[in-house]
């Protein structure tokens, strides 16, 4: 593994001198670690989002195998207690909490410290609408329809650096959805410019197929033009700012290359769309095509039915989707944080179908040289029938916008969460520490 | 549905007719994607002269051809003119009366569609039969190689268990009685995965080759309507097999119908039952299955079996409780509460399916393609309060019925979908007043869906402003419309190529895993279509894909959209037959002529100032343009991304 634990230790300078290594020495990254502490805050900061599509069942991905209410509720259903001799009980994470099995890929970053837990986290409303709560969460404004726009792009614009940079219409690239199924999600919605690619290998005009780049056949140079032409003439059309968006980025991706792309550090993206998709941030964010904000999404969390065989394929996609998205990026995970979200959990108690339906609080995961990891985050309320929601889910202990937020000011350094989440009355004391204190 | 303030709305009514200007929905559009700070900035565009022109017939005759159709073929729009629009549209909203029987004879050759419910029910039985068969073998191969591999037998990743494929195959190769077995199976197996697959390809041909070519063209707008409202994921086994039975038997007999009957043909639909599970939920508590516990447990003695796992729980499942309530009627704010949500849920219970020959119940839904069946034994027969409604105790399958009842019969419903039916034919946000129109018609005709069109399509509201060009079209709206105005038809044989079937019938048949498949092939045009952002038949949501058409618009999108014209006319859709653009003339035009003629025959008079300039630009640029490219970029244009 090529990421060292030192890369993120906090103070760069500080660490090289109590192991005795004087920073000339040391690699170009930890040098540039450490020199860098003044400049730290100049260097382009990277917020990479996942959302989990149809509501997580965050009781049996960080499992609370110290709370025994868990067994009394889910018999057949939960994850046995951490267990040395068998790969189907959960992977202990701090002797209260432990991963789903299937989630064995992020054990060896969270030991690392750079991957923490948020539990009992999620929106306040109590709505049990997948398409509802996923609005709201995206929205950044839970109960409230009234807004247009999504917290990331909202995130964005609290820039200070940005905002000088929309005016300069900088990288097409500064704000990416990837491989999503309705186009442009909400979070990235609003009036910072976003784009979004279902596949980087045929985004482009006129190529020969999914794979190639190569123009089709010669002369169609001038139809691209045309087209082209004709969105940048439209001006005063909603289809003119797409179509522009659209030719810049072609343009700037004429130097990347997907279908010959070799992830590094022996990083390997599990098949299908979502994997694919983080191969794909992944290869974007290393190209230096000024990438701030992306997101990507994997759908199939709804697990009403025959829970844990679903629940153990999407988490062994998610789980290597992601860690290798982190080992590729190697050392740029000094600057980029993963988040993931869900729009709400699932009950407590199973339903009749071997499966659960829609509940309440879930669990989100940060991954990062910025994130305060080797941690599950946040409160426990407790799963004592009293203490559920509504008596059948886990109860909610921390709103998913004092976890946004503080990813969005402290990593990002945007600047004004109530810019970011209207109506939100919560302020930096609501954080949970997901991210290192600079 | 509640409809969001928009801050930029234009109250200019002459703004839609500048065709580049389509003031109030670019403004929406544009407040959701382009940055605020540069629309503001941009100068507005001088209106053009064409926009000074008054809504002309012309305009008319476009918009409905767009709206109660997928886009006007070239002679359409001569042709509406000449019966004149009520006329056409009254047409419209009759279709028994039109004829088709160019499209029947067409869909005819088909054979799998050609056979009955129970037809297919058996063919697919006799698939899962030969697909368990190959389990079982597998599952012996397995064995074997693992017999004679022990050692390799513990290395393996969490959770899933995998035997070296070398050994597998050597285990084969071993024993020719089980290479033999081996062998017939993957022949069988293909031999019925392709009639299955093939049944598949029918079926989505069939709804392209109708929409292309259909004259009843609002029929088959509604069908797409209310096949998407009550979506249903063919991905989702074996439901690639039962929404061919659910369009047939549910969305196409009732389109023209009552809500409340096509609302029961939901509910009872195999396809609609396995979607959202309600064919496994059962009551929490059931007595007979209690009596029987016991009495095994006296028979046994008393003292429980440790080494027997706790009992499998069965129970209530509240998926198609809630999204029958949230998707299908009443609405997301429709005043249910969670409770509601749980006594839906126990009244649907026992709704399931049986065998196709209603011989057994409670089948599994993997055996067979079942048919509905009402299971007494595991319903919740206790009394239940919906809605503020008391259902007594007792009521067995009527339970599910009143609660039909209660549902259509809601004044949300009415709202929820008058305002959806109003998004897919009028505009994202419906006027109010149009709105309570149709919630009036609801209620004059008992919910009478032919009426509720009725009073839609000839309100003022329908060729007001605010609808004029307003619509994004979808990916299919966008594919289908593209081919009828290039004057072009499906080839029917072509459509189902066979190419993909082994795997197809492998996606019907097994429960998706990370997303499961969906036919990105730009060669046809189904895939073409999937490429575009919408795989016919493949919404995982139950929300299906949206109707608020704000959504089809991004970078991505449009991309995918170019792509496709230019496939689209330089011939490289397979399934796709145009007329040979040689035979057309444009050649020997000057380019002027030639513009004008292509663009008549897409547009018909609603192209832009801009981007005709742009057309005549490239064509004096370049002498070797061709009608096709003109049309290339035509189809591109974002006048034809509109309807």
């Amino acid at each position: 593994m090529s990421i060292s634990r030192r890369l993120f230790l906090k103070n760069g300078a500080l660490a090289l001198a109590s192991v005795g290594v004087g920073p000339l020495f040391g690699p170009t990254f930890l040098r540039s670690t450490a020199f860098g502490a003044t400049t730290a805050q100049k260097r382009k900061k990277v917020l990479i989002c996942i959302f989990q599509r149809g509501a997580a069942d965050g009781l049996n991905i960080v499992v609370p195998h110290g709370d025994a209410n868990l067994y009394t509720h889910r018999p057949g259903l939960a994850i046995a207690r951490p267990s040395r001799t068998d790969n189907q009980s959960a992977l202990d994470l701090d002797g209260f909490f432990g991963l789903h099995p299937a989630l064995a890929p992020f054990l060896p970053i969270f030991k690392d410290g750079h991957l923490a837990a948020i539990q009992a986290c999620g929106s306040p409303d109590a709505t049990r609408s997948h398409f509802d709560a996923q609005d709201f969460m995206e929205a950044g404004t839970p109960g409230d329809k009234r807004f247009a726009d999504g917290w990331m792009s909202r995130a964005v614009l609290a820039c200070p650096e940005d905002r000088a940079k929309l005016q300069a219409a900088s990288s097409p690239f500064r704000a990416v959805a990837m491989g999503c199924d309705n186009g442009l999600p909400r979070s990235l919605q609003g009036d910072a410019a976003a784009l979004a690619i279902p596949d980087l290998a045929s985004f482009g005009i006129g190529l020969k197929n999914l794979k190639g780049r190569q123009a089709v056949a010669s002369g169609q140079s001038g139809v691209v033009d045309g087209f082209e032409s004709i969105y940048d003439d439209a001006v005063g059309d909603v289809l003119h700012g797409t179509g522009k968006e659209s030719f810049e980025a072609i343009a700037a991706l004429k130097k990347i290359n997907p279908s010959s792309y070799a992830p590094a550090n022996g990083a390997a993206y599990p098949g299908g769309r979502f994997g694919q998709s983080m191969k794909q941030i992944a290869q974007l964010v290393k190209a230096d095509v000024g990438v701030e904000v992306a997101f990507a999404e994997m759908g199939g969390w709804d697990t009403h039915t025959g829970q844990a065989a679903r629940l153990n394929q999407q988490l062994r996609d998610f789980g290597l989707g992601i860690s290798a998205l982190y080992h590729d990026l190697g050392d740029k995970m000094s600057d980029v944080v993963i988040l993931t979200m869900s729009e709400f959990g699932r009950t407590v108690r199973p339903n009749g179908t071997n499966g659960t339906d829609h509940g309440h609080a879930t669990c989100f995961f940060a991954l990062g040289g910025d994130v305060n990891g080797g941690k599950v985050l946040g409160k426990w309320p407790g799963l004592a029938p009293e203490q559920l929601y509504e008596n059948r889910d886990l109860a909610l202990t921390t709103d998913f916008r004092a976890v946004f937020g503080e990813v969005a000011m402290k990593h990002l350094g945007a600047q004004g969460l109530a810019k970011i989440f209207p109506g939100y009355t919560g302020s930096a004391a609501d954080f949970r520490g997901v991210i290192r204190a600079a | 549905m509640q409809t969001l303030e928009n801050p930029h709305r234009n109250s200019n009514p002459q703004a839609w007719r500048s065709a580049l200007l389509p003031s109030i929905g670019a403004l929406v559009l544009l407040s959701m994607l382009a940055p605020q700070a540069s629309f503001a900035s941009q100068p507005q565009q001088k209106k053009s002269k064409v926009t000074q022109t008054a809504t002309t017939e012309n305009d008319k005759v476009l918009h409905v051809l767009n709206r109660l159709g997928f886009g006007p073929r070239p002679d359409d729009v001569e042709r509406v003119k000449r019966i004149g629009i009520s006329a056409w549209i009254q047409k419209q909203l009759h279709p028994e009366e039109i004829d088709d029987s160019a499209v029947e004879q067409k869909l005819k050759g088909y054979p799998e569609l050609s056979l009955s419910d129970s037809e297919i029910a058996a063919k697919y039985k006799e698939f899962i039969n030969a697909d368990q068969a190959a389990a079982k073998l597998r599952r012996q191969v397995r064995k074997q190689a693992a017999e004679k591999t022990p050692a390799k037998a513990d290395a393996t990743t969490a959770g899933t268990a995998q035997a070296d494929p070398k050994a597998m195959r050597q285990a084969v190769m071993d024993d020719p009685d089980l290479m033999r077995q081996v062998r017939e199976n993957r022949q069988e197996l293909g031999r019925l995965a392709e009639s299955i697959g093939l049944l598949h390809e029918e079926f989505n041909a069939d709804k392209l080759i109708r929409a292309v070519d259909s004259q009843r063209q609002l029929q088959e707008v509604l069908v797409d309507f209310w096949s998407n409202h009550f979506n249903i994921d063919i991905r989702k086994a074996p439901c690639g097999v039962l929404k061919v039975l659910d369009d047939r038997n549910v969305i196409r007999p009732h389109v023209w119908g009552k809500f409340r009957d096509l609302l029961e043909a939901s509910a009872k639909s195999p396809a609609m039952l396995v979607y959202l599970d309600n064919f496994q939920s059962v009551a929490d508590e059931i007595p007979a299955l209690t009596k029987f516990r016991k009495r095994r447990q006296a028979q046994l003695g008393s003292t429980p079996t440790p080494s027997v796992p706790p009992k499998r729980k069965v129970g209530l499942n509240e998926n198609y409780a809630r999204e029958i309530m949230e998707l299908h009627t009443l609405g997301v704010n429709g005043g249910y509460t969670q409770q509601d949500v749980r006594e839906v849920a126990r009244c649907f219970t026992g709704w399931g399916i049986g065998s196709a020959d209603g011989t057994r119940a409670r089948i599994n839904r993997y055996s067979e393609a079942g048919v509905f069946q009402f299971h007494p034994m595991v319903h919740d027969s206790g009394e239940k309060v919906v809605l503020g409604h008391h259902i007594p105790a007792g009521g067995g399958m009527r339970d599910g019925e009143i609660v039909l009842d209660l549902l259509a019969s809601d004044r949300a419903t009415w709202r929820h979908i008058s305002t959806q039916l109003c998004q897919r034919l009028v505009c994202d946000e419906p006027p109010v007043s149009l709105v309570n129109k149709c919630i009036q018609t609801w209620q004059s005709t008992d919910g009478n869906l032919r009426e509720i069109v009725r009073t839609i399509v000839t309100s003022p509201e329908f060729y007001s402003s605010d609808a004029l060009c307003k619509k994004i079209k979808s990916p299919f709206e966008y594919a289908v419309s593209s081919v009828r105005a290039l004057d072009g038809t499906l080839d029917p044989d072509a459509l189902v190529s066979r190419k993909q079937l082994l795997r197809e019938a492998n996606s019907m048949v097994r429960p998706p895993q990370g997303g499961g498949y969906i036919d990105m092939n730009t060669n046809t045009f189904l895939g073409q279509i999937g490429t575009m952002g919408q795989p016919i038949f493949q919404y995982q949501a139950p929300t299906g894909f949206p109707e608020d058409s704000r959504k089809w618009v991004s970078s991505g999108a449009l991309i995918s959209r170019l792509n496709f014209s230019l496939a689209l006319t330089q011939g490289r859709i397979s399934d796709v037959k145009l007329e040979d653009p040689a035979e057309d003339a444009g050649a020997t035009m000057d380019v002027n002529a030639m513009i004008n003629r292509v663009s008549n025959r897409i547009l018909h008079g609603q192209v832009s100032a801009s981007t005709r300039a742009t057309l005549l630009r490239e064509a004096q640029a370049d002498p070797k343009t061709s009608p096709a490219t003109i049309a290339a970029l035509l189809l591109g244009s974002p006048e034809f991304q509109r309807r």
